[in-house]
């Protein structure tokens, strides 16, 4: 049986708005996998892989691993620090894309 | 008569016209973010479909096509050229895109790391071509300067079963059966680069670039890591045409789709000084299959050049022969290489090229 689940919400760079109709956020549920878990980021990105794979894959490589150049930021906090895709994601959490400077 | 000239550039895709003879006008820029290594003009439809291969920096490659000459681009909903799990492999680039001349809504995608793939659906989705990424050799394989890249496709003109690739720094591979199974064919190619009693290997070589002529399809002209070859069958056996050239080191070659003995080259000094010959551009043309060559440089600089032509930056067709550099210019000829014009310049480096007429 699915665990808890939150409303996850992605804030999204410039450069991959028209993945999402030009919006700046886009929200997906993330769900965990039983009630003894937490939400993660990698949950958040599986449901936005069925929800918006247009904008997913710019994220992800097709293996799942987030791209060299792309952080994400939870909270505030950057997710590698926080282990990265299995990072717990608080109710109502907040997601910001981040591409690296060139 | 109409014709679409297609530039892929470092940083965006620049589409150009021309109408009954006339000047090519370009059109202002698409993606101009975003690398385009890859295009191809798919003329086989109701309606010409552009596609183009794409380098979306951070976010990765993809495949987008557009139906309308470039005013609208559409992309898979999924990502189009994905690597299966269980390979472990990551797309890098999309190299290469090549419509099928004899099977309706099949395009062939090259692509980094060294692999082939299937789409049945007009270009929008591919499927990895299994039987080439499992072939017994590929844990050998070496990358190229330009990585381990699968640059070139040719499907036979007329026999769907039978398809060459090249890539870079593997070979020539054809397969009989679709891509079921493949050999590589590099028979007679030299790598002046491997020691010496070592030089004729079955592969690990460094294609640069293959092309074909539609009509008379089993036979291939390759431009090599110093070497221009000719096969007339099909690649089982080459023969060396680079001895009439400047220098045989150089990265695109092209046959005229209007004649198959009609082929450019374009040479470069070697593979340590990749600048062109004499630093000017000469384009080299046979009119005999590569027995005899001839420098065409009418309309070129005639001041010194340093830059280079990559080896999808050359296509020679019913559209007229065109080359891109990599400082951005862009050239055009309408009589065979005779005479050339500047058609664009101060572009991002010039990456691919492709003209069709509409």
């Amino acid at each position: 049986m699915a665990g808890p689940v939150t409303l996850v919400t992605f804030v999204v760079p410039p450069a991959l708005r028209r993945c999402i109709g030009d919006r700046a956020e886009v929200r997906v549920f993330a769900v965990a996998p039983s009630g003894e878990d937490v939400p993660t980021l990698g949950a958040a990105l599986d449901t936005l892989r069925r929800t918006h794979p247009s904008l997913e894959e710019r994220l992800r490589d097709e293996n799942g691993h987030i791209r060299r150049h792309i952080s994400m930021f939870v909270c505030g906090e950057n997710a590698r620090t926080l282990g990265g895709l299995s990072c717990g994601l608080p109710p109502g959490a907040e997601v910001y894309v981040m591409p690296s400077l060139v | 008569m109409e014709a679409l000239l297609a530039i892929g550039t470092r940083k965006g895709l620049f589409l150009a016209r021309s109408s009954g003879g006339g000047p090519f006008e370009v059109d202002p820029v698409r993606f101009s973010t975003i690398g385009v290594p890859s295009v191809a003009i798919d003329t086989r439809g109701d309606v010409p479909r552009v596609l183009a291969g794409i380098e979306y920096g951070h976010f990765g490659p993809s495949v987008m096509w557009s139906d309308d000459l470039g005013r609208t681009w559409e992309e898979a909903k999924t990502p189009p050229i994905a690597f299966p799990e269980h390979t472990g492999a990551t797309l890098a680039r999309v190299w290469q895109l090549q419509p099928s001349p004899s099977e309706p809504g099949v395009v062939w995608a090259g692509a980094e790391p060294a692999s082939l793939w299937r789409s049945e659906d007009g270009g929008a989705t591919y499927r990895l071509v299994e039987g080439l990424w499992d072939h017994p050799t590929r844990p050998e394989w070496q990358p190229g300067g330009g990585g381990l890249c699968l640059h070139t496709v040719i499907p036979h003109a007329s026999d769907p079963r039978r398809i060459a690739v090249a890539a870079s720094a593997v070979g020539f591979f054809r397969s009989d059966d679709g891509g079921a199974s493949w050999e590589p064919a590099n028979h007679n190619i030299r790598a002046p680069f491997l020691p010496e009693g070592a030089q004729y290997p079955e592969f690990g070589q460094c294609v640069h670039k293959v092309a074909q002529h539609p009509a008379r399809p089993e036979r291939l002209f390759l431009q090599h890591h110093f070497g221009v070859y000719r096969s007339d069958d099909f690649g089982g056996t080459w023969t060396d045409i680079g001895a009439g050239l400047p220098s045989d080191f150089g990265f695109p070659i092209a046959v005229h789709s209007g004649d198959p003995d009609t082929v450019y080259v374009f040479p470069l000094h070697g593979d340590v000084d990749r600048t062109p010959v004499d630093h000017r551009y000469n384009v080299y043309r046979s009119d005999d299959a590569g027995a005899d060559w001839k420098g065409l440089s009418d309309g070129l600089p005639d001041e010194p050049v340093h830059s280079s032509v990559l080896r999808d930056a050359m296509v020679a067709g019913d559209a007229g022969v065109f080359f891109g550099t990599r400082d951005g210019e862009v050239y055009g000829s309408a009589d065979g290489g005779q005479t050339w014009t500047l058609i664009a310049r101060h572009l991002p480096d010039v990456l691919t090229v492709r003209a069709a007429v509409l």
